[in-house]
């Protein structure tokens, strides 16, 4: 009898015993063991290492390092995003289509590459320094923030975004109507509305840039940040996991606290939202002199990144860069006959990040269907699990991956499906946050009218669910495969000789100044993966972000 | 379908929905579950079509307890009060559906659904998409799509609470018209005891989890055996009295107002019994005779003209205030609000609700 209530509750629950073994395994158990690994000194649990850490003056000095990137890139990028949705969506501003696609365009490619162009253009032998014959020095804090400040912009549109557009325009003409000037209107209707979605931008961008190790590491000269002691801890000569351990935790402590009382904090959860229709824009008349900064924010914003973007192109099309500006197409053959094996690469990269983009959305959606529709305990905490990669540096993401799959029941470090699943659950939050907001718009009743008139629970899921969810389908799997296609942060531990991917393998290049081969390469890159995603978005029938 | 529930409890948490609800509905009537928001009408239905399992008690559908099955292998139909209409479905798609799960052959599924459309007064629109639809046409075509399976009960829970006055009293029309012509059991669920009168075989009244009355709606008009029924269907005024005493025709009660007459209905009736009464407001008369049989005396407080009828709102001396209708007022006999005025109560209409 008791047997028989267990069975049929595990059956009924079948759903929500593998979604919650699935995110133990791979999201919460090797954040723990990063924690555990941080305070085992010689086998014994000690907090010596943290006392280590905040006794030596040089990595205090790395912490503070970080914070002084993190904070005003916080700043700055949410103030530009904000600028940019908020005129996309109500402003009627010339060009504004191009300022957002242009804007938008780092989603797609390797985070490290805006530095990279950026030291190409401006950097100490970059291309315009040596034609003005200047002597300036963007490597260091300066880079850093601008570079980071430029490719987290996207972060925050897509987080606004739907919350812009959800702000009735009704509110701000009651407000003006009734006498309030353009800038109290602003003021206490439309950024009190916006208060909540703000601060979760920034959250978001201050965790992108303590993550963050590709652009510090390629322009930050010896400006040292956590992210990047970690990277090298981690694969240094004598490679020291614990201290990066260390020092990861020191990282995720912070992020994790401020994401539990986020809730309290904030009251409203809003994240990046890659599904939904882009409703019709309500635009708003607005004075000129409002207008005219703006455009010119967006301007400079979106030049700089055509600028950065179009000194790589040309540098992959001249003799050799920063040298000899002869034209020449060489490099393309040479790159394909040389060390590099694109094709290899490619297929592996696009292998892991399909399998990714698949495994990342049926969990995803999974998830969301459980949290909306069982209204449950165990559906809120499985989603509340899920959310958490988002409060994760890929960094310790990834070194939680090493600590946790090297040994023991779960040995899977050296397979590139490991690579697949890590993609995977750090991109959780954005296929579940997708679902959820698509399954929020199809009412119940629907499945249940189905099973009503003698669907299977299989045929309701056939013929309504995943008609009606397909949009949120696409928009997450093609969000989380171009994800994959460029991202360094955690895999870059996870990839083996045996199976590289292109991002790591272009990150490896530039770092070793193979200039002749790495502006090639990504040019390659990016131009692959815009083919794959319009492709996507072509075949899906669904808008995408409109790059 | 003869559809019977027998002792159905259903909790939440520490609420009880469905307190113990024995039912019977009976084969091709229409029987509607009425009660205020909240009182368990959804969650009754919903153990019937099996989307909620019952914590206590049995389903049957015709002769067979289905409290173990899953709600598609249940021979039961539901119009939910949002319809759940599939957007990515044409009309004629949506009625099909039914069928299509059942594996139909093409050519019944054609036949069918479009006589249901017919059936519906939607014939020519299978090929639109709901979205182009009006609301009163959207609720047709969840009838035509739940009626296509020839159910062997059909429920309706609010299906018309979305819709505008004039629109609910004509598709109310249009579901009993389509229950007299194919003699499907419904199990209508509303709160508009209106509605309920005007649709129903028989209404069970409900609430708080429990079924206060069952009947037709004619008995369940004139004759509530409790207070909670008397209150809640129709206009009614209610009084708690006691029995001064009994004789071969009538009984005299004591109310707060002073002593009635009323008419001897039950023999078990007697002197010291607590009792409460109920009129209707159309059962006064106003009278010029300062005393008599079932006179009180009281003072207008409002007087509302609503067209066909005058209610006056009197003060006796209760709690409550006690209504009057007047059918067909002149305007000149107009009372003014404040005056001193009589009612008489005719014997024959008051009516015993034992407590
Ligand atoms: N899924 C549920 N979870 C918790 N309480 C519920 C649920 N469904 C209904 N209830 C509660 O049960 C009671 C009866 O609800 P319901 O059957 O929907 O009433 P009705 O349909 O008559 O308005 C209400 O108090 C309601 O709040
Ligand atoms: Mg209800």
């Amino acid at each position: 009898m008791v047997f028989n209530q267990f069975y049929r509750y595990i059956r009924r629950n079948t759903l929500n015993v593998i979604l919650l073994f699935l995110l133990v395994t791979f999201i919460l158990y090797p954040m723990l063991t990063v924690f555990r690994k941080s305070f085992m000194v010689d086998g014994v649990f000690s907090v010596a290492n943290y006392v280590k850490f905040f006794l030596n003056f040089r990595y205090v000095r790395i912490l503070l390092n970080t914070f002084a990137v993190a904070v005003p890139v916080t700043v700055i990028s949410t103030l530009f995003g904000f600028v940019l949705a908020y005129s996309a969506v109500r402003l009627k501003i010339p060009g504004s289509g191009l300022f957002r696609r242009l804007a938008l365009f780092p989603l797609i490619i390797p985070p490290f590459l805006a530095a990279f162009g950026l030291s190409l253009f401006i950097g100490r032998n970059g291309f315009l320094t040596r034609l003005l014959n200047l002597s300036w020095n963007v490597h260091g804090w300066l880079g850093i923030v601008i570079v980071q400040s430029i490719v987290f912009i996207p972060y925050v549109y897509l987080t606004l975004e739907g919350s812009v557009q959800s702000l009735d325009p009704t509110m701000e003409e009651v407000s003006r109507d009734l006498g309030a000037q353009e800038f109290y209107t602003f003021r206490r209707v439309t950024m009190a509305l916006l208060t909540p979605s703000l601060l979760n931008s920034a959250l978001l961008v201050f965790i992108l840039s303590m993550a963050d190790f590709g652009t510090p590491m390629l322009i930050g000269g010896r400006f040292r940040v956590l992210s990047v002691s970690i990277y090298v801890a981690m694969v240094g000569a004598l490679s020291r996991v614990g201290w990066a351990a260390v020092m990861g935790s020191v990282l995720l402590l912070p992020l994790l606290g401020v994401l539990i009382i986020r809730d309290r904090l904030i009251g409203e959860k809003s994240y990046i939202t890659v599904s939904g229709s882009r409703a019709a824009t309500s635009y708003r008349e607005t004075s000129w002199y409002i207008k005219l900064p703006i455009t010119l924010l967006l301007g400079v914003v979106s030049l700089l990144i055509l600028l950065i973007m179009g000194t790589v192109v040309v540098m992959s099309l001249v003799k050799v860069p920063l040298v000899n500006y002869t034209f020449t197409f060489q490099n393309y053959p040479e790159l394909f006959q040389s060390f590099v094996s694109v094709p290899t690469l490619l297929k592996n990269s696009i292998q892991m990040s399909a399998v990714a983009a698949l495994i990342g959305t049926v969990v995803g959606l999974a998830i969301a269907y459980v949290s909306v529709r069982h209204e449950s305990k165990i559906g809120n905490f499985l989603e509340y699990i899920a959310l958490v990669p988002f409060a994760i540096p890929g960094t310790v993401f990834g070194v939680g991956y090493i600590l946790a799959f090297s040994t023991g029941w779960i040995a899977l470090t050296g397979t590139w499906y490991i690579l697949a699943i890590n993609v995977a659950f750090h991109n959780l939050p954005v296929a579940v946050m997708a679902g959820k907001n698509q399954l929020q718009q199809i009412d119940k009743e629907m499945e249940e009218a189905a099973r009503d008139l003698g669907a299977s629970g299989l045929r309701v899921f056939k013929d309504i669910l995943a008609p009606l969810w397909r949009p949120a389908f696409y928009a997450s799997g093609i969000y989380v495969l171009v994800t994959g296609m460029r991202t360094i942060s955690a895999v870059i531990f996870l990839v083996t000789p045996q199976f590289n991917i292109l991002a790591v393998k272009l990150l490896d290049l530039l770092e070793r100044l193979h200039l002749d081969l790495g502006t090639p390469l990504a040019v390659v890159l990016v131009a692959i993966v815009l083919l794959i995603q319009t492709l996507l978005y072509q075949l899906s029938g669904e808008k995408g972000l409109g790059l | 379908m003869k559809v019977e529930i027998r002792n159905l409890t259903k909790h939440f948490g520490d609420l009880i929905a469905v307190d113990s609800v024995s039912l019977t509905f009976e084969d091709g009537k229409l029987t509607t579950l009425l009660g205020p928001s909240g009182c368990g009408k959804t969650s009754t239905l919903r153990c019937i079509s099996g989307f909620y399992e019952p914590d206590e008690g049995e389903v049957y559908l015709g002769d067979s307890v289905v409290n173990q099955v899953p709600p598609h292998r249940r021979n039961v139909a539901t119009v939910f009060q949002n319809l759940g209409i599939f957007p990515h479905m044409t009309v004629f798609e949506n009625v099909a559906y039914g069928l299509r799960v059942k594996k139909r052959p093409k050519s019944e599924i054609q036949d069918r659904a479009n006589e249901l459309l017919r059936m519906v007064g939607l014939g020519d629109l299978g090929e639109r998409y709901p979205k182009q639809l009006s609301g009163g046409q959207q609720q047709r075509v969840a009838l035509a799509r739940s009626l296509v399976v020839e159910p062997g009960v059909l429920l309706l829970d609010e299906p018309l609470s979305d819709l505008d006055a004039k629109l609910r009293v004509e598709m109310r029309k249009e579901i009993r018209k389509l229950q007299l012509e194919l003699k499907t059991t419904m199990i209508y669920v509303t709160h508009d005891q209106e509605e309920a009168m005007a649709i129903s075989d028989y209404l069970a009244v409900m609430n708080e989890g429990k079924i206060k009355q069952v009947g037709n709606p004619a008995e369940i008009y004139r004759r509530p055996d409790n207070e909670f029924t008397a209150r809640f269907i129709g206009k009614a005024n209610y009084v708690n009295g006691q029995i001064l005493a009994v004789e071969e025709e009538q009984v005299s009660i004591d109310l707060p107002f002073g002593s009635i007459l009323a008419k001897r209905t039950s023999d078990d009736i007697q002197t010291g019994d607590e009792v409460g009464i109920m009129f209707r407001p159309t059962e006064f008369s106003i009278t010029d005779e300062k005393e008599g049989v079932n006179v009180i005396a009281g003072t207008l407080i409002t007087s509302m003209f609503l067209g066909s009828l005058i209610r006056y709102e009197v003060d006796v001396g209760m709690e409550d205030n006690i209504m009057v209708d007047v059918p067909e007022p002149e305007a000149d006999t107009l009372l003014t609000e404040g005056q001193e005025l009589f009612l008489r109560i005719l014997p024959d209409s008051i009516y015993l609700i034992p407590v």
